[in-house]
């Protein structure tokens, strides 16, 4: 290993290059598999399953940089849509509604930030709670059913077509091209950065870390928002819980993505490729007449693949004595 | 030296600071002037670091008052204290490893990202970067690299440029000149000169007299929290410094040195790491013998003791006790050959939130078989006499924490727990480094004492008054390398000093 | 072991040191026995012998679950495996069973199953230092997708009768899971506060290169607490099985949070080093009893996942104020 490292010079470039590499790959092996794998259509379809698993996974890619963790965004994400669905249903105005709904989502998101960074708990066990209080909340606001929406401003600010795309794809590319340029590009992005870096050199270089931390997880939220109303506009309904089980994915396409785990390194387009990668997968095995759960063995095996092989390259990580 | 102007820009005044039981300073009065460069001497432990961090608006002082620029100040973090122009480098290098040089220098301040937009000015600070570290320090460093990739010291003079480009009013450089080669630091001091000229106020803490007669045009010392006198360089001898900081001659160690016997107990041979961080390294060791390694900081001591107890690799290297071939791979394999080692004060020693007893039971209960006379002195009753023995204080309950404990007493209590294995070899990094001066000569006896009962010990200490009050003989070490192996004496005293710089 | 008097033990001690009545497990049973109270005395039909023995049924499977991650947290991890391997586990035995395996050996093969799963999740972890989390949400998934092939996707009847006796039914009304509970409990207790293990387990978590320095290996007892919670989590596995008398892919999935909750909750702190047996029980039985409860008040059962998200909030907000 260490001579293929050497060999091919700087490992670190390698490291963070494999889910490019892993996508490459597999676009390659199931464009031979897949009959009209290429096709406008299929990759249409691709592109508009992954919306809602890539605004989640560009939501927690904020919260890993700062070094935290949220598993609350997939529960969150139905928080906004059945508040708004229900207010809109009882005669509120769009705008009021979707409002109320987002302060809500807004609440959550800065209630995580503020039990982490201030009460000292830490962020699985807090967002571990939130979760349980988006589950509830949305499920009552709602009376656990789907809530049907069939508002035109919904329509046509987030469903329909633009461009001969579907307006939710647009969208989630807009998402990550202004999540690209605040968490790369901007001083708060590298505040993030340098917080989930070393939180201790934030601190003396001037940084306000307890703002920078909250910050973080009021934007998850937000994305967790932005996610669920885009559902909205696509099936025609609010429903609870639609959002949960995309939240290990979101987690799973961030971190395969490049993402570190520790904090201090977030990559959006990372988690556009991952989440990219994770739902080609699951539409080539579709293709193939493959049950679902087939997915879910390969993703997890190309997970440990990918982040063994890049854990052993990583030298910095071997301080405990020879282990 | 020139003479600086008498403008004061800080200045403390009876100021004092306790951590629970420990007064770490106690009525300090301390001022720096325009173009002064102010040495602040002392043993660890002193208060050196803590008087600068109250400066700086880390810490915040229990008394006393802070001036800047004449005016009262309270600072509540160090962003006040920066604001002022106050800077300290810290003795821990302190960076954000992923991030890039320019970041590092630039983020936190105005000129980092376009007030409107808030986008980082990139080749903004890339640009400037790259031209402080050429102007400063003469330099070129890819300012896109990501500082955990740079060697210390290079990530040291980042450290640097960040606090002059903020425009530093006073800069504290806190043991800066560790693992510095003697052009580097020359370097480092000609820069400081040009800094005291400029006019900034630099507050240079050390414990190297001849850094203090070199740059210094004041030193201040401190000892046990407290100064004990402010003088003009100009003034005084390298003795009369060395005086001011260790005080009356009561606390000097005397002790009668062990008598090593003839049996040569472990040999080392031939050690070596592949990246050459240690190479060629061979000595021997005998019975009842004290062998000290010496050398400035980051020489290798650490990764030798190391290398010794398993828990780093080597490339090539025998070890043998009493004739036998070692094969350690672990630090589990050393001890049960019985080779212990105590590390450094700190993360690899304590178990911080634990209590005095599981502290001393850690190795005991996975070594000492049932049954063996060891195994049954670790009930409650014979650690509390063992520890009680050794002049432990500071503890009610052997369930209190050990934090609780001041650095002697902590330190008093890991040594009885790496005694309690009753090891043939022990092998002691830095055993008196930060405690103060009372312990540190109780530590030192009980080192000696180990000899004495046929031990046999290896000290690596920065520490001159370990080696010339402790050790038997005195390893110099140097970039990896044993230089050479003398007598410990006090006569070879400077020609140990000479012979590691 | 006399010396091991006092480390990492519990504030309820039972070898006859001072009791600390303010510790984390006991205010949680104080506040358990309240709500008991109250209870008993508002839901009709709750303090009886039938609704008793159900609660103490529902807890036992989690209770288990969470004996076995309160291990892999004391040493600092965490182990998100749990969700999926006792679907995996019992689905397995089920097959075995079904195709007429005797019980030994069938028991014999799914517990090496799950050995190795607990391996692998423990040597990726200490060998190529990936985070826990995202290793574990790896082995989740696949655990979960060969649970899926393995049953078929559909659930597997077992009639075993040697199996169902000595798992499933009742010892004079006594119903054998809780005893089951009971066993591992006592199992755990002495593996925790009484071995070896346990004590090093506390010392790896506290500081896990101070453990390293002082001859401990690290390594091993890592990987040991990965197999211990595996093994656990097949025992939930087997007890859910033996309870319904067939196997599903999903089967307890849903209950991978409220064993991590009640595991918090009781006191083992998610920073390692401090595992509390007896409050993972009580934890457990606190859980199972306020959903049981709350229900026979009228409570929606959706209500239940902002209730319990609120008590992790408050609880651990608490815990980690006392700190």
């Amino acid at each position: 290993m260490e001579a293929l490292t050497r060999y091919f010079g700087d490992s670190r470039k390698w490291k963070d290059g494999m889910i490019y590499i892993a996508i490459v790959a597999i676009v390659l092996i199931f464009s031979l598999l897949v009959p009209n794998f290429f096709s406008p259509e299929n990759w249409r379809a691709i592109l508009t399953s992954m919306v809602l698993v890539t605004v989640l996974a560009i939501g927690i890619t904020f919260v890993l940089t700062a070094g935290e963790i949220d598993i609350s965004l997939g529960a969150v994400l139905s928080v906004t849509p059945t508040i708004f669905a229900v207010l809109l249903g009882k005669g509120m105005p769009f705008f009021l509604a979707l409002v109320i709904g987002l302060a809500a989502t807004l609440l959550l998101g800065f209630l995580n930030g503020f039990v982490t960074i201030k009460l000292g708990v830490p962020s699985f066990i807090t967002t571990l709670g939130t979760m349980g209080i988006g589950m509830g909340l949305s499920r009552i606001v709602a009376n656990n059913t789907p809530v049907v929406v069939r508002d035109d401003t919904v329509q046509l600010l987030f469903g329909g077509e633009l461009l001969g795309m579907p307006k939710i794809v647009v969208w989630m590319f807009v998402l990550i091209v202004l999540s690209y340029i605040l968490l790369h590009k901007t001083r708060y992005g590298r505040n993030l950065h340098n917080v989930g870096d070393n939180r201790e050199a934030a601190h003396l270089y001037g940084i306000h870390v307890t703002g920078t931390v909250i910050i973080a997880f009021v934007i998850a939220s937000f994305f967790a928002f932005f996610a669920g109303m885009l559902e909205v506009a696509r099936s025609f309904y609010a429903s609870p819980g639609i959002g949960e089980p995309l939240m290990l994915n979101a987690i799973v396409a961030s971190v395969i993505g490049g993402t570190a785990l520790t904090g201090g390194k977030g990559s959006i387009i990372g988690a556009f490729v991952g989440a990219l990668f994770l739902t080609i997968i699951s539409n080539a095995l579709f293709s193939l007449g493959l049950p679902p759960w087939i997915s879910n063995i390969i993703i997890g095996s190309v997970i440990i693949l990918i982040l063994t092989t890049s854990g052993l390259m990583d030298k910095r990580k071997h301080e405990l004595g020879r282990i | 030296m020139s003479v600086h102007s008498d403008e004061v820009i800080v200045k403390v005044e009876g100021v004092s600071k306790r951590f629970g039981a420990i007064n770490a300073l106690t009525n300090v009065s301390l001022s720096i002037r325009k173009g002064e460069i102010i040495g602040l001497a002392g043993h660890n432990g002193a208060g050196k670091s803590v008087l600068t961090k109250i400066m700086g608006g880390i810490y915040i002082p229990d008394e006393g008052k802070i001036f800047y620029g004449g005016q009262e100040v309270k600072l509540t973090s160090p962003k006040d204290a920066q604001e002022r122009g106050f800077f300290v480098v810290p003795q821990e290098l302190n960076l954000a490893r992923q991030l890039s040089v320019a970041d590092n220098i630039f983020i936190g301040q105005k000129e980092y990202a376009n007030r409107l937009t808030g986008i980082v000015n990139k080749r903004y600070i890339n640009d400037e970067s790259r031209k402080l570290l050429k102007q400063y320090f003469n330099i070129d460093v890819d300012p896109s690299t990501p500082a955990g990739e740079l060697d210390t010291v290079t990530q040291r003079i980042v450290q640097v440029v960040r606090c002059l480009r903020a425009g530093a009013k006073v800069i504290v450089f806190d043991e800066t000149t560790a693992g510095l080669s003697q052009m580097e630091r020359e370097k480092l001091f000609d820069h400081i000169r040009i800094l005291s000229q400029k006019g900034l106020g630099i507050i240079f803490i050390t414990h190297m007299i001849s850094e203090i007669m070199d740059i210094c045009h004041t030193v201040s010392a401190l000892r046990g929290g407290e100064v004990i006198g402010t003088e003009k360089v100009e003034n005084l001898t390298p003795a009369k410094v060395i005086e001011m900081i260790v005080g009356s001659e009561d606390h000097v160690f005397s002790s009668e040195k062990s008598s090593p016997k003839s049996h040569t107990l472990l040999s080392v041979k031939n050690l070596s790491t592949r990246d050459g961080r240690i190479s060629n390294v061979n000595f021997d060791l005998r019975k009842g013998e004290i062998l000290g390694i010496y050398g400035l900081r980051d020489q290798g001591q650490t990764l030798l003791l190391e290398l010794i107890y398993g828990a780093a690799k080597r490339s090539s290297g025998d070890f043998e006790m009493d004739q036998e071939k070692l094969n350690i791979k672990s630090p589990i394999d050393a001890l049960r050959k019985g080779i212990s080692y105590l590390p450094e004060r700190g993360l690899k020693s304590v178990f911080a939130t634990k209590s005095i007893r599981e502290n001393m039971l850690v190795q005991g209960l996975n070594f000492l078989k049932k049954g063996t006379p060891n195994h049954k002195k670790m009930d409650d009753k014979s650690i509390d006499e063992s520890i009680r023995r050794i002049n432990t204080r500071g503890y009610s309950s052997l369930e209190n924490r050990i934090t609780n404990l001041s650095g002697g007493n902590r330190q008093k209590i890991l040594l009885a727990r790496t005694m309690l294995l009753d090891p043939k070899v022990l092998m002691l990094l830095e055993p008196t480094q930060g405690i103060d001066i009372g312990a540190k000569n109780e530590i030192r006896q009980l080192i000696l004492q180990a000899a004495k009962e046929d031990k046999a010990v290896i000290m690596a200490t920065a520490e001159i008054d370990d080696i010339v009050g402790v050790c038997n003989r005195v390893a110099i070490i140097k970039e990896g390398k044993i230089k050479t192996i003398m007598d410990a004496t006090e006569e070879n005293r400077d020609r140990i000093l000479e012979a590691s710089s | 072991m006399e010396m091991t008097r006092g480390i990492n033990s519990p504030g309820k001690n039972v070898a006859g040191r001072k009791i600390n009545w303010m510790s984390q497990e006991l205010i949680l049973l104080y506040i358990t026995a309240a709500f008991f109270i109250i209870f008993a005395l508002t839901a009709d039909g709750f303090f009886s012998v039938n609704n008793i023995f159900t609660i103490l049924r529902s807890m036992s499977i989690i209770a288990i679950i969470g004996l076995g991650i309160t291990f892999v947290i004391t040493a600092g991890e965490i182990d998100l495996s749990i969700g999926t391997v006792p679907a995996l586990g019992g689905c397995l035995l089920a097959v075995l069973l079904v195709k007429g395996i005797p019980l030994p050996l069938t028991i014999l093969i799914t517990l090496c199953a799950v050995v190795v799963i607990g391996f692998i999740n423990g040597l990726i972890v200490v060998k190529a230092r990936i985070p826990s989390i995202i290793i574990t949400l790896a082995t989740y998934m696949i655990a979960q997708g060969i649970a899926y092939i393995i049953s078929n996707q559909a659930p597997v009847i077992v009639t075993n009768a040697p199996f169902l006796n000595l798992f499933g039914s009742s010892f004079f009304g006594f119903p054998l899971i809780v005893f089951w509970m009971l066993f591992f409990t006592v199992v755990s207790y002495l593996l925790m506060y009484k071995t070896k293990f346990g004590v090093n387990l506390a010392y790896i978590g506290e500081n896990r290169s101070a453990a390293y320095y002082a001859g401990i290996n690290v390594n091993t007892v890592i990987i040991i607490a990965f197999i211990i919670c595996s093994t656990f989590s097949l025992m939930g596995g087997m007890l859910g099985v033996a309870q319904a008398a067939n196997a599903t892919p999903w089967m307890i999935t849903p209950d991978l949070m409220t064993a991590i909750a009640a595991t918090l909750i009781g006191g083992t702190s998610l920073a390692g080093g401090k595992g509390n047996i007896l409050g993972t029980i009580t934890g457990a039985f606190f859980l199972t009893m306020l959903s049981n409860g709350l229900l026979i008040l009228g409570v929606d059962q959706w209500v239940l996942y902002l209730i319990n998200g609120v008590i992790i909030i408050l609880a651990l907000s608490y815990s980690y104020s006392r700190k």
